[in-house]
């Protein structure tokens, strides 16, 4: 449901530098039910693969196993509430956008664990909790110069926003902690991350890291941050997050006669990932295998000289923070060739250069949990054409 | 102002009910299954059962694959027998690893945590055994068998099949109980979702001793069941140890019992096996004169890195050819605390054939036993006891020779003269010493192939009686909960290699008896409670 006021036409009629004003708000309920597998409500069985039968006397038997279940499941909503303002000056030679939003996502469905015995899994697919996002967006796009043969553009974009867990499904149990999740490589088992009530989702939980007086990190040594004398689980802290607290994003266009010129960038900030590359292999115990056999290693190893994984120090987890320049394009608008024929010239590279602090391959990575184990870079393209219209 | 209000130009832009197909939502799986279609016919209900055994050979659907419990590693965590034998051999004098998987190295250091994604899978597996059981125990009552129609000999043989069900269930517990001491519980009267509540060792105790003694009504008579099929001697078997170790359980002994069910399962028509090497190789499956129930594997039809193929491969390295497998892990040894129970001070030879230590790479060598480095898979005393070999030299099931065809026997017939003797030993007024005795000396006539083993009335005793158990029963699961029970796991009593993560070996806290719950269980299911000390 949305309804707008265009407050320039009532208020304004008479303004010659106001072109337009336009005040409107949103309001909207969407359903999701992006399972990851089908009626994950239902009780049901499924044959294994020939590999896993069973010998009763002479005669193998395929295995018939029943599905982990969640009996009540339902669909994650999400309501949508937005304010926005949108304005032009000088005949829309300046126009932008403010605008603020809040998202309740009510039941979201996420990979949980659940009680060990309760279904026929630790984790199922299930409503976890309640959460909110909310924030400002401030859009402009001018057009400094405009001239007959000659046209500049300029358009920015940036958001602002914070999500939060609002409610979690065991939140009354004092003893409750947390939902862990974003299972990560090598460390079997282990989860980098905990959905916790007020917090961040996928808010990153580990070790905080002591460094000797060098700065090297010192092997599986790590702060007790409760006091109790030893380090468990209990001394895990909630540090940083995958997801973004700034989004921004700038292109700028440029026309003179038969010429043209584009470029387009974005960036994130305040997001971090955990280097899960850098927190499996490299170590020493991946060189020196006990299998007898040698593998690769990362210089990055260097910078710890750890022997053993240490893998859910905070030391891995870092700011992704970034921009990109995404594309630069030139283009050149030849004329009629070969008689009816037009050409047309361009020439553009894509992922021109990224600006960040990340060591691993790509700080731009779309996993919501965070976990990082990227190992095929983002190619960069040269593109040169030649288009011809007949 | 009229003006302005009158110019409000609302628009409604969207106003849509998402409204679903309402036919859609009653759709049903054309894979999948519904437990109607599941327990149709007899291959259904057979299958299950299947996956009932299989679960103890098995971590997945697909091998490893599909596993039953996501998040967790398929061969070494969720699987059965490797984690089995991990948490039950690695801290004790039997068992070493030189790998560095996550926390592997906590084992034999005594030092493990609730963290721990090994003591994580051992605790979600029997749990979900039984919650496996329970749903088909569910399916298989008297008013379902004649709701489907089976009549006759199909409707008997569900019967038989549940009854054995439910004596795995009670085997779960069991592995549950001693591990872990209280543990989650549940019964087929709770539906699938229930969270399980909490019992304590002295309750699971009491129901698995209920439910055993029930099915050992039920359960086929000994030796009557196919292969891989538990029978009645099973449930005695069971019923002997849990009642040899019911003072570690519940406080109190029970070693009249004990000897009671040791002694029905040996006069069940059992006979030692001529060769101890053939109930640990690839044709074991024939050693049914002896091996009560044995978990099933093979090479091509069970495929997993959980089972025996774990045993054989990681007992191995250079040496794997004598192995009858493609590779070796180069992972586990023993340390000289095993060795040493066969040969005396600096002896390099027996004439005990339980001691299988000797590959073409590795042999008895006082120097190169010790454990310098638990990393160098060259230290230590090498263990040829479980391999893929056959009588006839033949390659295995799998050609490549990659997965293993041997069985893990759960119950054998000399596990039950060790226990009749113990209990006597402790007590017991329903056995007698000239029995026990005689019992150890089949034992060790077996051993030597003659009589030249045998023991006199005066050498025997408890400390005796736990040695013969390392070299009887070494690397089959047993050693922790010996250790336990004559309380030598903790102490300094008895102290082995790298005991406690020194070389020399040191006493650990007493909390190491029991493993802790998993910090993820507690945090997922408020009924439970931490081991105390963890």
């Amino acid at each position: 449901m949305a309804a707008a006021w265009k407050i320039k036409e009532g208020v304004f009629a008479a303004s010659k530098s106001l072109s337009e004003l336009k005040l409107r708000a949103g309001w909207g309920v969407t359903g999701q039910q992006d399972f990851n597998n089908y009626y994950p409500y239902l009780a049901r069985y499924a044959y294994g693969s020939n590999t896993a039968q069973y010998q009763f006397g002479n005669e193998f038997y395929q295995f018939l196993r029943p599905a982990a279940v969640d009996a009540n499941i339902k669909w994650e909503t999400t309501t949508t509430t937005n304010i926005g303002l949108d304005f032009g000056f000088f005949n829309n030679r300046i126009t932008g956008t403010i605008e603020w939003f809040n998202k309740d996502t009510r039941d979201l469905l996420a990979v949980a664990p659940v009680a060990y015995g309760s279904t026929f899994d630790i984790s199922v697919f299930t409503n976890v909790g309640n959460l909110t996002n909310k924030g400002m967006e401030f859009v402009l796009n001018t057009t400094p110069v405009l001239k007959d043969h000659l046209r500049w553009d300029i358009g920015f974009n940036i958001t602002k926003s914070k999500t939060e867990i609002v409610s979690l499904r065991k939140q009354d149990d004092p003893n409750f902690t947390g939902i862990p999740v974003s299972g990560i490589s090598g460390g079997t088992g282990n989860n980098i991350g905990l959905h916790m009530t007020g917090q961040w989702p996928y808010a990153y939980n580990v070790y905080q890291q002591v460094y000797d007086s060098n700065g090297k990190p010192m092997e599986g040594v790590y702060v007790d941050r409760n006091g109790d004398g030893q380090i468990s689980d209990a001394d895990r802290y909630l540090f940083q997050r995958p997801a973004p607290s700034t989004l921004l994003g700038i292109n700028t266009s440029f026309n003179y006669k038969k010429w043209t010129a584009r470029a387009s960038g974005h960036g994130m900030f305040g997001n971090y990932l955990y280097n899960n590359f850098r927190s499996e292999r490299t170590v020493m115990r991946n060189l020196l295998d006990p299998v007898l056999t040698i593998n690769n290693a990362s210089t990055e190893l260097l910078s710890t000289n750890f022997f053993n994984n240490q893998y859910l120090s905070d030391l891995y987890i870092e700011n992704a923070s970034f921009f990109r320049l995404d594309n630069i394009n030139v283009g050149y608008y030849v004329g009629k060739v070969f008689g009816n024929a037009s050409l047309s010239l361009n020439a553009g590279v894509n992922n021109v250069f990224v600006i960040t602090k990340y060591k691993g391959l790509d700080p731009e990575n779309s996993s919501s949990s965070g976990v990082d184990n990227t190992i095929y870079p983002r190619p960069r393209i040269y593109t040169f054409g030649l288009n011809f219209d007949f | 102002m009229k003006n302005t209000i009158k110019n409000i130009a609302i628009a409604f832009i969207t106003m849509s009910i998402v409204t679903s197909c309402a036919s859609k939502l009653d759709l049903f799986p054309q894979n999948d299954m519904t437990p109607n279609n599941a327990y149709a016919n007899m291959e259904g209900y057979t299958a299950v059962l299947a996956k009932i055994y299989g679960s103890l050979s098995l971590g997945g659907n697909e091998g490893d694959g599909a596993p039953d419990i996501s998040g967790l590693d398929g061969g070494s965590q969720i699987s059965f027998i490797r984690p089995f034998f991990n948490l039950q051999e690695l801290p004790t004098d039997e068992a070493v690893c030189a790998w560095n998987d996550q926390t592997i190295k906590d084992f034999h250091n005594l030092s493990w945590t609730s963290g721990d994604p090994f003591i994580k899978g051992m605790y979600a597996r029997p749990i979900w055994n039984v919650g496996l059981i329970n749903a088909f125990l569910r399916e298989a009552t008297d008013a379902k068998i004649s709701e489907r129609g089976f009549t006759g000999a199909d409707a008997t043989n569900i019967k038989n099949m549940a009854a054995e069900a439910r004596f795995l269930r009670a085997f779960n517990y069991w592995v549950a109980m001693d591990l872990f001491g209280k543990y989650s519980f549940l019964t087929e009267a709770d539906q699938t979702g229930t969270t399980p509540t909490e019992k304590s060792a002295a309750e699971i105790f009491a129901y698995i001793e209920t439910e055993l003694k029930a099915v050992e009504e039920l359960l086929p008579a000994a030796k009557t069941n196919v292969y891989g099929r538990v029978d009645r001697a099973a449930a005695q078997a069971l019923l002997a140890r849990l009642y040899l170790n019911a003072e570690t359980y519940t406080g109190s002994g029970k070693y009249n019992d004990a000897a009671t069910y040791a002694k029905k399962v040996i006069d069940a028509g059992y006979s030692l096996s001529a060769n101890y090497y053939r109930l640990f190789q690839a044709d074991n499956h024939t050693q049914t004169s002896e091996i009560i129930w044995a978990i099933n594997c093979d090479g091509l039809m069970t495929q997993g890195h959980g089972n025996t193929t774990f045993l054989v491969h990681a007992a191995s390295g250079d040496d794997a050819p004598d192995y009858n497998v493609n590779s070796g892990w180069a992972g586990y040894r023993a340390t000289k605390g095993l060795s040493s129970k066969f040969y005396s001070g600096t002896a390099t030879t027996t004439n005990d054939k339980r001691a299988l230590f000797t590959t073409s790479k590795y042999k008895i060598d006082p120097v190169e036993n010790e454990i310098d480095d638990i990393t160098n898979f060259h230290n230590g005393v090498h263990v040829k006891k479980w391999t893929n070999n056959y009588v006839d030299g033949r390659v295995g099931n799998d050609p490549v020779r990659n997965y293993v065809d041997t069985d893990f026997p759960i119950f054998r017939l000399s596990e039950m003269h060790l226990i009749y003797a113990e209990a006597v030993l402790r007590g017991a007024t329903t056995g007698d010493r000239a029995t026990a005795l005689g019992y150890i000396n089949t034992v060790r006539a077996r051993a030597y192939g003659n009589a030249t083993g045998n023991i006199a009335d005066a050498a025997l005793n408890l400390q005796f009686i736990l040695d013969e158990r390392a070299r009887e029963l070494y690397w089959e699961g047993h050693r922790r909960t010996d250790l336990i029970r004559f309380n030598q796991l903790v102490t300094d009593t008895y102290l082995w290699a790298w005991k406690g993560g020194v070389q020399g070996g040191r006493a650990v806290d007493a909390k190491y008896k029991l493993y802790p719950v998993p910090a993820e269980a507690i945090m997922v299911n408020p009924n439970l409670t931490q081991t105390s000390g963890y």
